[in-house]
């Protein structure tokens, strides 16, 4: 198990754990959402095999209403 | 038809999606209003407040979606967002904004022209919010935004069209689409701002926050159709003595009174 955060909360999760799988333990559609991790964008091509770190600061960002 | 780079708009009312009470009353206003470009803002996600799936209904429809770099403080923090907009739409389109002032919401002129440069250069299509600033429109035009959007009135305030006289100038110099947008609050004033000849105009507030929106939607859709054929059937000259529209001689003056 690796300790990272994911949108500021703490998390225990299996190792190597890809962006794809925590989208998908949050239930999180894909299509509508970005990735940022420690501060760096991670692009959509990339989501499947971008194994997670130690430490890694996962964020989510999704589209909301607003002028 | 309203041209904005390389795409067409028939209707030149483009609305916000902001601070209506619910989806359901959002997606009526905007096809009541028959907008074709909707502003969007991006958030965090909050895994305790459940996903709200704004797109799916807004893509279904069909209109344009303008991603905003709303919370953008500097040019560095609107350039991030631009390219995590681009991430989560797959578009270019952008509505650049930076106001670091939380009261008065005023854009940054200086980051907004540095973050426009260099957007323009990888490729964006950048309608920057900015103060109704002729000269920085110019500068503005010159790095390559695809449209400017000056204020009318600080956002959210319906105050209408404070800044009339600059964007005026704004109209006559631009050689891309001005935009007015935020602080119109009645359709009186965006029918006002098309009659000027600005080319679209961006409201969001004033119908949200309507105790109807969807009928004001609508309202705002009849006034900005009827504002557009104003300008382009030519406004009268205003002059400051009376003209008159009657024949005054040849009538009483002629006649004899016994």
């Amino acid at each position: 198990m690796i300790e990272i955060y994911i949108n500021g909360e703490r998390h225990k999760l299996t190792a190597n754990i890809t962006l794809v799988e925590i989208l998908a333990l949050k239930q999180v559609a894909e299509q509508s959402v970005a990735v940022v991790v420690n501060q760096v964008i991670i692009p959509r091509s990339e989501w499947p095999h971008y194994q997670c770190q130690i430490g890694d600061q996962v964020e989510f960002f999704s589209a909301v209403a607003g002028g | 038809m309203l041209t904005i780079a390389d795409h067409q708009f028939e209707s030149r009312l483009f609305t916000g999606t902001g601070k209506f009470a619910n989806s359901t009353t959002m997606l009526a206003a905007i096809e009541a209003s028959g907008s074709q470009l909707v502003t969007l803002a991006m958030k965090r996600i909050d895994f305790k407040m459940g996903l709200d799936d704004l797109l799916s209904p807004l893509q279904s429809r069909g209109v344009k979606l303008l991603p905003n770099t709303a919370g953008a403080r500097n040019a560095k923090e609107a350039i991030f967002a631009a390219e995590l907009a681009y991430e989560m739409l797959g578009t270019k389109w952008l509505k650049l904004e930076i106001h670091p002032d939380p009261k008065y919401l005023l854009p940054d002129p200086i980051e907004t022209l540095n973050a426009a440069k260099v957007l323009c250069e990888k490729g964006f299509i950048v309608l920057p919010y900015i103060h109704a600033d002729p000269v920085l429109c110019r500068r503005l035009e010159e790095v390559g935004c695809a449209a400017v959007m000056p204020l009318g009135s600080p956002i959210g305030s319906n105050q209408g069209l404070a800044t009339e006289a600059f964007l005026k100038i704004i109209i006559e110099q631009s050689s891309v689409p001005v935009i007015v947008d935020a602080g119109i609050g009645a359709p009186s004033q965006a029918c006002r701002a098309m009659e000027m000849g600005a080319d679209a105009v961006l409201v969001n507030t004033a119908i949200a926050s309507s105790a109807n929106p969807i009928l004001m939607a609508h309202c705002f859709q009849q006034a900005v159709e009827s504002g557009r054929k104003a300008y382009k059937a030519g406004l009268g000259v205003v002059s400051q003595n009376a003209n008159n529209t009657s024949p005054l001689t040849g009538f009483l003056a002629t006649r004899k009174v016994s």
